[in-house]
């Protein structure tokens, strides 16, 4: 296992930028952004490079302005300051958007958020129509998506008759049916049982290694962060910031129950505890 | 609801600095436009023929203060509140507790709740009226007749809420039937009663204002119908304010204040 | 959740409706003899008290089953009641349909605006606050008797409790699906469409239930004050003769017949509106919200 340590000048110099393989897919520049009427900015002096093809996993504490990070690179929100590039192009500079047409994206959130009012099917329909996928396309599209996630024979049922695990592949589904640019996940698996749980995220590894997306991936369990990522960024709170960019170098099909893993596994519990100033207080280890 | 392509960001740190500024605002607008009613009030009343002048109404108001008789009416008209809500919400407990207690006593009393329910209260009120020959009993039984549903209504909602866990560990050590009914029952059935006692007292004073209107000497809703046959404006916004005033005292200063001391140990919690 | 479940092995839902029929048949009968038969013995009870009152005289103007029976068939074949209740029914429908709309204009201008919201938040509480009576006898006063004296007043008393109705459904409209559909550019259109109304649906049917029950009852106060003719008005009269066999009849017949429209008119919406919620056990398909 290889840790770049950036020690105190990460902020200088963009974390993991320029490697030997590949082109830099979503590049964050000296992102910050503040919530109005906040005395401090959630987000400050943000450096990220995540690679074509990437699975980028975001790890970091409660409230260390990770699902910020993944709602500005969403175009949910708009940064107060830095530049945000996907795909080579310039999304938002300087704490304003200049494009038009921000780049597709797929979202999968903690909750599936399907409309419960809508049928899987429809739920997908409307998240390609506002993609402005042409009609025609729409059927293939979601039988091939939703056949990917083994969920096809749901196609048609009401979103409240499946469970929590169903609900989040037709959710992972409805992310890939637009042929998004890159893939943002919010603890997708966080609110699900640990078989489920376990279960899908082999199935997202597979889904992925298929459709050869880039994912920013966020998460708060350091065991899920091994076993799914290519690289981790170590994020700390108050305001946030990356301090850290680690390597995994498994090879792939990874165990979940490794012991490798775990070892990976603590010690980047150690090396992490001691960024998150766990360390610095009054505390027997 | 947002309707823009980028939600508007409030930060949790900010939220509580904000909610105080908007509760300022918020005084203030209301405050300004009760202000702007009132001189709109004030510029226009004597261009309709119909409309008298707040000056007017103040005088009225005043003047009804300084006598005797008016406290009379209110004395009157509470007595008659007092009363019927006392026999309508305890009509209402005890018919409610015998409803819990089985499938069979519910379906019993249901017909007389659901139509009690669906009747306007002007019905009630005059057949109450009616059969007690415009008496005092009429006044109250017709207060009590339309309160009497709403008030089971809810107390029966608050009865079918009870949490069955506290009822197994009341089991398991082995407590008494009074015991259970005075520590374990009614502090869960509390929010419930006040909740429908808030509910039904609003409606018990619309009530008996209209049962005083079609059939009694005195009370507030005989005033309003004095002032409507002297064709009396004045009079008429003047009470129409002190009853506004008058159940909102009660509410604010009786009710509320009683509810919070009953459920002090609720805030503790926090 | 079973590991089977998340496979995805277990079989795929039943399509609503056919299992609400079949479970609604089954139970019947059992119904039937669960509350049919206390329902029974409660209305031969109370019919037996009162006949047993009536008939002692106890109550000097209590009159019998037989003079109120009597009076109801008069009434339902007199051209007099018709004439009253198609005069109520046009004034429910018409102050009603303003109310509604009104009471939607405000109300979800309200949910969305906070700074409307302060501003019209006096009227509202004020309308709650003042008894119907002031407000009728105050148009009459200002405005005249007449048709739209009845109106103004029926509107200005029944608008201010819808309009609280339709504020708290409008406001219980969840962001996170406002969000996901941000997130995935859905056009204002299509979130109005497919997000936000599905979730004001409720409380505008709700609300639209509310204010029809609303203004049926408060209807009969108004006319009773201000109308020459109508239900209420007839109650009034009957009132004031002493003719307690015909108010009785005529406040069953009238109490029957808007219910029965109530019941028929927005039940069979509610159910079409909400086949997609979830289904408990043994309520397949059954809308939440129906009371």
């Amino acid at each position: 296992m290889a840790t770049e340590q950036a020690a105190g000048e990460e902020a200088a110099r963009p974390a993991g930028s320029g490697g030997p393989d590949g082109s830099t897919f979503i590049e964050v520049e000296n992102l910050g952004f503040e919530y109005r009427g906040a005395e401090r900015a959630a987000l400050e002096g943000v450096n990220l490079a995540i690679k074509e093809g990437e699975f980028a996993c975001v790890l970091g504490p409660s409230g260390c302005g990770k699902s910020t990070l993944l709602n500005i690179l969403s175009g949910l929100y708009t940064p107060t300051s830095g530049n945000v590039r996907i795909a080579n192009e310039l999304i938002y500079e300087s704490g304003r958007r200049v494009i038009d047409e921000p780049p597709r994206v797929g979202y999968v959130f903690q909750d599936a958020r399907l409309l419960p009012w809508r049928t899987v099917r429809q739920n997908l329909e409307l998240a390609l129509e506002a993609a402005s996928w042409p009609k025609a396309e729409w059927s293939e599209r979601i039988e091939r998506y939703l056949t990917l996630c083994g969920i096809e024979e749901y196609v048609d049922a009401w979103p409240s008759r499946l469970s929590g695990g169903q609900q989040q592949r037709v959710s992972i589904a409805r992310a890939l049916a637009l042929d998004p640019m890159i893939l943002l996940m919010d603890e997708p698996f966080s609110t699900l049982d640990e078989v489920t749980g376990r279960f899908l995220r082999g199935e997202l590894l597979d889904i992925w290694s298929r459709t050869e997306k880039t994912i920013a991936f966020i998460t708060h369990s350091i065991r899920e962060a091994v076993f799914l990522a290519d690289h981790i960024y170590v994020m700390t709170a108050g305001p946030g910031r990356i301090l850290d960019r680690i390597t995994i170098e498994m090879p792939r099909p990874r165990k979940y129950e490794d012991p490798h893993l775990t070892e990976i596994e603590g010690s980047i519990v150690e090396s992490v505890l001691g960024h998150w100033g766990y360390y610095d207080q009054d505390r027997a280890r | 609801m947002s309707a823009g392509s980028a939600t508007v960001a409030i930060g949790p740190g900010s939220a509580a600095r904000l909610r105080w500024q908007r509760r300022a605002i918020r005084a203030g607008i209301v405050l300004g436009i009760a202000g702007a009613l009132i001189g709109f009030w004030a510029i226009i009343w004597d261009q309709t023929d119909f409309l008298p002048s707040p000056a007017a109404t103040w005088d009225v108001g005043v003047d009804l203060l300084g006598r005797s008789g008016t406290f009379d009416d209110i004395f009157a008209t509470v007595r008659r509140l007092v009363v019927g809500l006392a026999i309508g919400y305890g009509a209402a407990v005890i018919v409610s507790l015998i409803m819990n207690q089985s499938r069979w006593w519910n379906g019993f009393f249901t017909p007389y709740v659901f139509t009690m329910l669906t009747i306007p209260s002007l019905a009630t009120a005059l057949i109450s009226l009616m059969i007690f020959g415009l008496s005092e009993v009429g006044v109250y039984l017709a207060v009590a007749g339309v309160i009497f549903p709403f008030a089971t209504v809810g107390l029966l909602e608050g009865l079918s809420n009870m949490d069955g866990r506290l009822n197994e560990m009341t089991m398991v050590y082995r407590w008494g039937r009074w015991e259970r009914i005075r520590h374990q029952l009614l502090p869960q059935m509390a929010p419930f009663m006040f909740a429908a006692f808030r509910n039904v007292h609003a409606l018990a004073w619309k009530i008996v204002v209209i049962a005083e209107l079609f059939s009694q000497q005195n009370g507030i809703g005989f005033q309003y119908k004095r002032s409507y046959e002297f064709f009396e404006l004045e009079r008429l916004i003047v009470w129409g304010i002190f009853f506004v005033t008058l159940v909102m005292l009660v509410e604010y200063a009786l009710l509320r204040p009683f509810e919070a001391y009953v459920f002090r140990w609720q805030r503790a919690e926090r | 959740m079973s590991a089977a479940a998340s496979t995805g092995t277990a079989a795929p839902p039943e399509p609503p409706g056919r299992s609400l029929g079949r479970r609604w048949v089954r139970g019947a009968s059992s119904r039937l003899r669960t509350t049919g038969i206390p329902v029974a013995v409660g209305l031969l009870t109370g019919l037996a008290v009162w006949w047993l009152l009536s008939v002692t005289e106890t109550l000097e103007f209590l009159p019998t089953p037989g003079a109120v029976a009597e009076e109801f068939g008069e009434a339902v074949t007199s051209s007099e009641f018709y004439s009253a209740m198609g005069a109520t029914l046009q004034r429910i429908g018409i102050g009603w349909a303003i109310a509604y709309t009104a009471a939607i204009a405000i109300g979800l201008s309200m949910a969305r605006n906070w700074i409307f919201e302060a501003a019209a938040h006096p009227y509202v509480f004020i309308g709650l606050a003042v008894p119907a009576p002031v407000t009728i006898l105050f148009a009459v006063l200002a405005l005249g008797l007449g048709e739209t004296t009845s109106l103004v007043a029926l509107c200005v008393v029944v608008t201010p409790f819808i309009v609280t109705f339709i504020y708290d459904g409008a406001r219980a409209i969840d962001e996170s699906y406002v969000e996901m559909s941000n997130v995935f550019r859905f056009s204002f259109r299509e979130r109005l469409r497919h997000v936000i109304m599905p979730q004001l649906a409720p409380a505008l049917l709700s609300g639209a239930r509310f204010g029809f029950a609303m203004t049926w009852k408060i209807v009969v106060l108004v006319e009773a004050l201000s109308a020459a003719d109508g239900i209420g008005e007839r109650l009034d009269y009957f009132f004031a003769f002493n003719q307690s066999a015909a108010i009785l009849a005529w406040v069953f017949s009238f109490t029957l017949i808007m219910f029965v429209v109530e019941f028929a008119v927005f039940r069979t919406i509610s159910r079409r509106l909400f086949r997609w919620k979830r289904a408990t056990p043994g309520e397949a398909g059954e809308p939440a919200i129906v009371a």
